[in-house]
This record gives C-alpha cells, structure tokens and sequence, in this order.
C-alpha cells in the first residue's frame, strides 16, 4: 500500500504522536510498499522532524498561512492524494488528526476510523482494532476500500528521535489558501501549568476517594514534595478539584509511567486505559472489589491519606538518611 | 460556674492527652452538624456554634471518665461515631459542647460462631464488619443505605434499620448485649444471653437513646448464615400504592418473611429509573433468602399471592438486581451529591414515618395531598413520592422523598423555608392518621415539637429515663426531648 | 435563530461488571436491563444551549430543538428535554440500518433534519454509545459544508451579541473563538455545563401535554439511499485483557505497611 503519514509541527506532542504512528505502522510491514511524510508547517520551515518509520522515501513540506482554514489542509490534502493515487493515510491522535482523517475520507469516498489500536492487512482488506462501547470492549472492522484514513490511538509509545530534514528527499509545497472567514478573532490562552504527566517517571494519581476539594489540593502538594507528577480521575476534574489538563484517561492523558501510585480510584474502563501501561502499579482503595486492582501489581486497601501521609515519611525519612550518609562519606 | 472554652479544652487535655483534643477549625465545623444541614453547610456556612472540641475516644474509661468531667460541669456532649445521622442528632445546639467521636474504637472483639454472635466497639464501620463476617460465611442482616460509612455505636443509637429488614429485624431485634457508660461515669454491661425474664429489657432504654442518656461503647448482633446464592429477587409493575399495601399485608400475615419488601409509587421510582421500565407505575418488589427450603419457599408464596392481582405484571428481576446493587452511599456518592446541590441549588431529603396496616395509605395519600395544597413553595419541588420498605405483621413504613431548587434563598434560611415546613407537614398527617412520626431515622432535633404528641400519656416513661439518667442535661441537648 | 442538540441516550456502563459483557452472534450487546441516561457530552450540549437561549440579555428568540435518533424508548427522555424547555424531535431509526459503528449513516439522516429544517447552530456531544466513533459531528459539517469546531467547553454569546464565542480545548490549552453561524460544534469536557437541569414536577406536567415529534428518513426526503452505507464492517468483538495477579499488603500498623511497601517495591523504582 502506497501510505502517506500527515504530521503537524505546530503541535507540541509531536514526537509522542509520531511514535504512536510508528506502532501502527509496525502493525503493517509487508503491506507497506512506500512511506511519505507530509509535513503541514507554518512560518519557519522546521529542521528536524521525527525519525518515522519504515522510514519515507519521501518529504512534503507544506506551508500554512498564518490565518488559515481548516478547509486549508482538506483542499492541500485532497489535491496531493488525487496526484499520488495513495491507499493508507495515516494522522495523528489529536482532534485534528481525526478530524482530517474523517473529513478526507468523505471527500476522496475512501474509509475513515479513529482511534485505531492496531491493523492488519487481511488479503484485500485492511482490519483495524478499535475501543467500542465506552472502553468496554474492543471492536474488529474491516475497512471497506481505499483511501484508508487513520487516526491512531493514544498510546504511550516509545517516542522516536529527531531527524534532519536535509536527509530526506524533500519537496516544499506551497498553495493558494483560503482564508477563515467565519472566525471574527480567537484567542489561544496556554494552560497555567504544563503538564510533565506524559513524561513523568513517577505520578500520583488520585481519584474521587479523596472526598474533599482540600484532600486533593494537600495530596498535590504530597505528590510535589515526592517528586512526583499528579494526575486525577475525570470525577475529581468535574468537580473542579484540580485542573482540567490532568485527568488520565480516555478523556485525557494515557501516560505510562514508571511508578504510578492510584489512590481513591475505583478504575472505570475509561480511566484504566489511561494507566494501565505504567510498569508499576500500586493502588489504594478501601473498596476490595474495586476494579483498579484489575490493573495492579500491589493493593493497599485502607484510608488513603493516611497511608499517603505514611509513605510520604518513610520516603523522604530515607531520602534524609541517604543524603547525609553521603555527607559523611565526601 | 461556667467553664470557658479554653478551661474545657485543657480539662480534657488532662484526662486523655493533648493529641487526642481536636480543635482545629474546620474540624470543629464539620462535626457542629450532620446531614439535615447539608445545604448550608456544603455551601461554607454553619450556622449551628461551633462545638469546643472533638475528643477521639481510646476506650470505654476514658469514655467514663471524660462523660464524668463533662456531668460535673454541665457541659452539652454529642456522641458520634460514623457521622451519617440525617436528623440533627449529631448537631451541637449549644455554646461550647464536646463532640465525643468513638470513630477510633474500631476493634472487631469478637466473632463467636458458636453462639452466632459478633461483638465490636463502638467506631466498627458496618460495611468493613459486613465484608468479614461474609468471607466467612455469614451476615449480620444489617443493610442500611449508609453501611458503607456507618459505625455500629450511631447504629444503635438510633435504632436504625436496615434492606433486609424483614427478615433480620431490626437493629433491636439484633442486639444481645451492649456496654454502655452513663453521665455520671457509670460503665454498664448487659450479657449476652438468648433471652430473660429478669425486670424489663433494660437494652431498650440504651437502643434509641440517640446520645440523649447514656454513650454506647460496645455492641454484640447476633450473626446469620448467609446463602446469598439462593437469593431471589421478583419485581412487578402495579397502578396503586393501595394494591401494594394490600398485597404486602398479605405476604407477611401469611407469615411470609422476605428480607427485602417493597413498593414505590410511580414519582419516587422516576429518581431511580424505574419509569424506564414501568412508566406510569408503582413498583413491588420482594427478595426471598436464607436457606434453599425456605428461600424457594417463600418466592413461590409470593408469587402466587401476586399473581392474584390482575394488575400486577412482571418486571425482570435483572433490572432491579443490577438496580438494587448501585444503592448504597459510598464516598464516591457522597462527593458527586455535593457537587449537584453546589452547583445547581438543587437537593433532596426524605422523612419516613409507619403506621398500622389500616391507616398506612391513608398515611400516604394525605401526606401528598396536603403537601400539594398547603406548601407554599410548590412551585420549586422537583419530586415528590414515597415508597414503603420494611414490614411487620401489623403494619409497614412509608419513607416519603422530596426534591427541590432552593430559590431566593439564602443557604441558612434552607431548612426553615423547605426542609422543617415539608418535614411538619408529613408529620402532622401522620400522627392525625394514628401513625409514628419517624420509623427508623431517630427523632433528632427536628420532631421534638411532636415527641409528647407522638409518645401521649407513655411520655410519662420516656421522660422518667431522662430525668433519672440525665438530671444535668449534658447529654445531646435538643435530641428526642424538646428544650423547655 | 434555530438551533438543535442532536443526542443519544445510552445504558449506564458504569453499572456493569465484567460478566455482563456478553454478546450474542450478530455482535450485539444485550445490556437492555441496566437504566439508561443520557450520553455525558450530549447532556452538556442540552444544558448548555438552554443556558444559551434563556440569556435575558438577548432580544432575539431562538427556537432549541432536542433531536434523537432512537426508538420509542427514548421517548421517556425527550419529554424531559420538554420539561426542561426544548422542542423534541426523534427520527425512527430505519430497522434495516446498523447504526451502532455508522457514522456515516447517523450523519445522514442529521444532515438531512439539519437542511430541511434551517438549523443554523448544531451541536453534538463528541462521543458516546456503541460506537464512539468520534466522527458524527465531523460528518455533519462535512455534509452541510458548514465549519465546525471540537472540545468545545462553553458557548455563549460576544459582548456585541452579534458573533458567538465559544471556548474549545486544543493541543492542550483553551481556544476562544468569536465565529458567525451557521456552525456544527462538537462537546467536549464542560465543567460549567456538566449536567442537565432538573424541571420542576409543574414543568413535567406541563410536558405531558406537549407532543415529540416523531419523522422517518422518508419524511426527510432521504430514501433508502447510498449515504447510510458503511464505510466499515463490524467483524467480532471481544473484551479487553485485563491481568487479576494483584498483591495485596495487609497491616494493620499503616506505618509499617508504608515501610514494606516502600522497601519491597518504591525504593527500587524511584
């Protein structure tokens, strides 16, 4: 299959996507005939890019303007797919990567879906894995005809290096584009804290267990204390507990972190997809049954805060020791 | 002579140690009220004084001894364990109370299988007990809605009740013995035996006593053996709250013994969904147990004496089991419930009462209609029905919910706006229809305008216990007896 | 200006445990005996656009419609829209049509109700359902060639009431965008909007006496035609993987138990 990746350098989890990308990929060698990489950029051409791989035979380079329309990169990309008659188009994980790959499909009358898990080419057709049912389940399709349109699923893949672009064969495309005119101005307001949950060693997570607005507020400060990331169950964000960019789950991060503590979760399918890949899992719920010990390697059924509390003495009880042992020692 | 608050809090210091006197802010706050105050407080204000301290008791002397110190200096004291109490029993009306918490008595003393008891102090968490005593194969019986957070010493105190009620009885039919220390420090045992006729049955005078004479520091239930595979749940839709009382009479005059027996009239079956499968319709339910004879048994039984009734027709029992498993409150619960009421104004509560088998409808109709004609605020009730959930030989429970917005009202004027005007209204019915004006919640501080009404000339009794037990008054100030 | 919420009603997974995943041969799910409540992003879109249309601040009227494609089961659901103010539409679904991983039929038939109505604001929860494709709202746009926009969190109306702002999620950080109708907008996480407002027992009164209206894809003018086919084909389902080998530490002493969980397996790790 002739397969193009789109990419877009305006967005910052660049690397993470392409490296989810590359799982897909991985999922289709020998199915594979030719990689293109089309690159959508605006104002400064970028120098380095994502290692993809099977690495692309080809580079497109395709500038934006700055007021743009999203009509911009359906019109780039129909135009670009009739020229190259291409089979697999594979996008992003972000709203704009389903949304291009949905709206793509329709125009050029191929087959579109979103948040594949992983594929296969079976004789003629190509089978996606996808989550269905609230994360309950997971579905089998197999997609009618070409052109494929894929959006990937999050997934904490293994992020690939930054290559040079001068070590592509490289084309740099530029077209007419419309104009937006049905925005009359926007405003983009960057979070107040960025999230270092994605690449984060070690994260606490805590969910609706935690009862009180003030528990969360002093369990993040614990987490900070700990040199650890934190995170929370989409109950505890609804609640306006903590903030919005730090929910795990299917409606947020899927992060997978070498440590993770879950306090006060009970493990809805939606959450667990969020997690579930940490190497290491300790959960602690006073609830026995609670699903999150499904995905655990260690269960504390007890208070929460109190065995946090805990911890978080022996922890840095041991830090101090080790500190001045090293004193000792220089 | 009045102790100042400083006074009080370094008294008690002395008697049980500097860290186990709370008098941190918002703790002091938390434990001034219980859930009748839910809206005032989930919104920051508390309006009830803050109590001086809350003392996290150790064991029963210090209990004695603490109770002892309060006695002599005439200090109002609230006993508290779980804190799920919906009634203002656990609310510190007066300047200056000591909040005496027996959360931290938490030990599981006892499971004796040989005499199917379990004795546990006061601050044993229901649900925690309950999980135990299953894995080994047994079960207390004991299921109210709050058994995820409720403690066995507040159990007690209130007479509570719990899901499967009619067939384990009542927390008093439960009880086999009990410790419990008096104001003047008295530490009182009651053994464990089968059943006596030795005086009256002084375990009554402490069941229900809701803080009011004397603290409850440890609890012996008798224990069953738990066959929750032969469980069996049967659920029909009917037109009228009537026919329901009807056919619930029936089952236990037969002397049918379903743990579980309800019927809920079509609006209180809206809040749980119950419209999605009986529109329009009250729905009965029944859940048979025990051992496999009697299990089978009493499902066959019931289904005949249905079966009778044209207009009963069958629900599948899936949907109420997988109903029936996502009621309990557990903390998950709790926190979305406050957010709803913060952010939309918008609550519920509920005042349940019983009466004997021929006024129990009339109970129910006149609760409604006059509500619907004499509360002024109509116009803001989202909700408004009732369901009846434990039955006896002689008559049932009618538990009616109400739900509405709180407009153009400020978070503390809440109670006397809606929740005191509605409460008075069911009980007034009640008690004309020949009714009691509460079934298991415990009169609190929110029915004692009605408590001589409710008790006629037997207040006699109920008072006597007050005045010999409690002659200071230190005990719960405005809890079942009402403040002259 | 007319506006409608296209929404869908689906069983409460949450109260479902793993062994009530079962399906049957033709791959469908037989969960018909949990309640069923309404799509969490679909019930922010629904309070939302109510909020939007009861701005006093706002002279012109605008007619919100609540539009289904469901059964009459839904019918429970489009009376308490009623209730609560909305104009209730269900289209019937057609019997022959799976329209569980069919975006692109979905779209259709919303396109079709969209058109003929002169809907000149849309929106839709992001996901939900059998499906949750993702893709409805996208399609819908893409069917009307109208702009669309996803993640929103809060619409409301500029300060000159003449555009309308509407705060969105994307890579990350808020998006607030004053745009000109006609535009399809996609719902996402809203906190402001998280739940449905619950009408008065007058309200529900008043709707029973109210009609749904209820249309096909005939009355729509769409025939049995090539816009309900799928561009994918169910092939089975099956149940995530899921590993059962937790090990549970037991103490009492919660000081102790700290210690041995951080020795036995946060030391190493940290």
């Amino acid at each position: 299959m002739k397969t193009v990746v789109v990419l877009n350098t305006q967005n910052p989890l660049l690397q993470n996507q392409a490296g989810e990308i590359n799982r897909i990929l991985n999922d289709l060698t020998g199915a594979i005939t030719s990689v293109e990489l089309w690159l959508f950029y605006q104002e400064r051409k970028p120098e380095l890019i994502p290692k993809i791989s099977p690495p692309p035979s080809h580079l497109k380079l395709i500038s934006l303007n700055k007021q743009h329309s999203f009509e911009s990169y359906l019109q780039i990309l129909a135009l670009l797919s009739h020229q190259n008659s291409i089979d697999l188009m594979v996008f992003t994980s972000d709203s704009l990567g389903a949304e291009l790959a949905t709206r793509i499909s329709f125009r050029l009358k191929g087959s579109a879906c979103l948040q594949v898990e992983s594929c296969k080419k079976n004789l003629e057709k190509l089978e996606v894995l996808k989550p269905v049912y609230g994360n309950n389940l997971t579905g089998k399709f197999s997609l009618d005809h070409p052109p494929y349109c894929l959006s990937v699923a999050k997934f904490p893949a293994h992020s690939p290096e930054m290559t040079p672009v001068n070590d592509l064969n490289t084309e740099l495309v530029t077209m007419d584009q419309m104009d937006c005119d049905w925005i009359e101005e926007f405003e983009i307001i960057p979070d107040a804290t960025v999230s270092g949950l994605i690449e984060s060693d070690f994260v606490l997570v805590v969910g609706q267990g935690a009862k009180t607005k003030e528990t969360v507020s002093e369990l993040h400060q614990l987490a900070n204390r700990l040199g650890a990331e934190f995170g929370a169950s989409r109950p505890v964000v609804m609640n306006a507990w903590t903030d919005m960019n730090r929910i795990i789950g299917v409606s947020g991060l899927i992060i997978s972190p070498r440590l993770s503590i879950i306090a006060g979760v009970s493990g809805s399918s939606v959450f667990k997809v969020g997690i579930e890949n940490s190497d290491f899992i300790i959960a602690i719920n006073t609830d026995r049954k609670a699903p999150i010990f499904q995905i655990a390697d260690v269960g504390v059924i007890s208070d929460m805060k109190v065995v946090l509390t805990e911890l978080e003495k022996v922890i840095l009880n041991d830090k101090k020791e080790s500190n001045s042992q090293i004193g000792s020692e220089g | 002579m009045t102790l100042t608050r400083e006074a009080i809090v370094n008294q008690l210091e002395n008697i049980v140690g500097a860290e186990r006197v709370i008098t941190d802010e918002q703790v002091l706050k938390e434990n001034s009220h219980d859930r009748y105050k839910k809206f005032e407080t989930i919104c920051g204000i508390y309006s009830t004084p803050i109590p001086a301290a809350v003392v996290k008791l150790k064991n029963t002397k210090q209990v004695s001894d603490v109770l002892k110190f309060l006695n002599e200096n005439k200090i109002n004291t609230v006993a508290k364990t779980g804190g799920t109490a919906t009634e203002g029993g656990l609310e510190t009306i007066v300047e200056n109370s000591v909040v005496l918490d027996g959360s931290g008595m938490n030990k599981i003393i006892k499971v004796d299988k040989t005499n199917m008891l379990v004795t546990a102090q006061c601050g044993v968490n229901l649900g925690e007990l309950e999980d135990q005593l299953r894995e080994q194969g047994f079960t207390t019986g004991h299921s109210p809605q709050s058994k995820p957070l409720a403690h066995m010493g507040g159990l007690v105190a209130t007479r509570s009740i719990g899901q499967f009620s009619t067939l384990y009885g009542g927390i008093e039919d439960m009880v086999s013995g009990l410790e419990a220390v008096f104001p003047n420090g008295e530490i009182t045992r009651i053994k464990n035996v089968p059943r006596r006729s030795c005086g009256p049955d002084i375990r009554h005078v402490i069941i229900g006593n809701e803080g009011a004479l004397c603290y409850v520091t440890e609890v012996t239930v008798k224990i069953f053996k738990y066959f929750p595979e032969n469980n069996q749940l049967q659920a029909w839709s009917l037109d009228n709250m009537a026919t329901g009382f009807e056919i619930l009479r029936e089952v236990m005059v037969d002397g049918y013994r379903p743990s579980m027996a309800r019927v809920y009239d079509a609006e209180d079956g809206v809040q749980h969904s119950f419209d999605q499968f009986a529109p329009d319709k009250c729905v009965l339910m029944f859940l048979a147990e025990g051992n496999k004879n009697i299990a089978d048994a009493t499902a066959k039984g019931i289904a005949e004496i249905v079966q009778k009734y044209n207009e009963c027709q069958p629900i599948e029992s899936k949907i109420i089991e997988n109903w029936f498993n996502h009621l309990n409150w557990g903390p998950e619960k709790i926190a979305e419930e406050r957010e709803m009421i913060r952010k939309n104004h918008h609550i519920g509560f509920t005042t349940e009462v019983s009466g004997n088998w021929d006024c129990i409808n009339t109970i129910y109709e006149n609760v409604i209609q006059r509500i619907r004609n004499d509360f002024p605020h109509m116009d803001d009730i989202t909700m408004l029905g009732g369901h009846s959930s434990h039955s006896y030989q002689t008559g049932t429970n009618m538990y009616f919910v109400y739900d509405y917005d709180i407009v153009d009202c400020k978070p503390e004027e809440e109670i006397t706006k809606y929740h005191i005007a509605l409460n008075a209204l069911v009980v007034e019915e009640t008690l004309k229809a020949g009714g009691s004006m509460v079934h298991h919640h415990g009169i609190g501080k929110y029915r004692t305008d009605w408590t001589k009404e409710e008790h006629g000339s037997a207040y006699y009794i109920l008072k006597g216990l007050k005045d010999h037990f409690d002659p200071n008054g230190i005990m719960n100030i405005g809890t079942i007896y009402p403040v002259e | 200006m007319k506006a409608v919420v296209c929404f869908k009603v689906i069983p409460d997974y949450s109260r479902l445990s793993g062994e009530d995943w079962i399906w049957d041969e033709r791959n469908y799910v037989d969960i018909g005996f949990v309640r069923r409540i309404f799509n969490c992003f679909d019930e922010s879109a629904l309070e939302m656009l109510l909020k939007l249309s009861q701005n006093p601040e706002i002279d012109s009227d605008i007619e919100i419609k609540a539009l289904t494609i469901d059964d009459e089961k839904s019918e429970l659901f489009l009376k308490h829209l009623i209730a609560v103010g909305y104009d209730a539409v269900r289209i019937q679904p057609d019997k022959t049509i799976d329209f569980r991983f069919n975006p692109l039929a979905v779209s259709n038939l919303l396109a079709g109700y969209i058109k003929k109505t002169d809907q000149q604001l849309v929106l839709l929860g992001q996901q939900g359902g059998e499906g949750d494709n993702r893709q409805t709202g996208m399609l819908v746009a893409e069917r009307l060639g109208w702009p669309f926009i996803s993640e929103v969190t809060e619409i409301k109306w500029s300060e000159t009431k003449k555009y309308l702002t509407v705060t969105s999620r994307i890579d990350g950080n808020t998006l607030v965008q004053s745009i000109k109708l006609p535009i399809v907008l996609s719902i996402g996480q809203s906190i402001e909007s998280s739940h449905l407002r619950i009408p008065s027992l007058k309200q529900k009164l008043a709707a029973k006496k109210k009609k749904i209206t209820t249309l096909t894809s005939l009355d729509l003018g769409i025939g049995a035609d090539i816009g309900f086919k799928n561009d994918k084909t169910l092939i089975h389902l099956q149940r995530p993987e899921s590993n059962a080998s937790c090990v549970f530490l037991e103490n009492e002493n919660l000081q102790e138990l700290a210690r041995s969980l951080y020795n036995d397996y946060i030391k190493e790790r940290l």
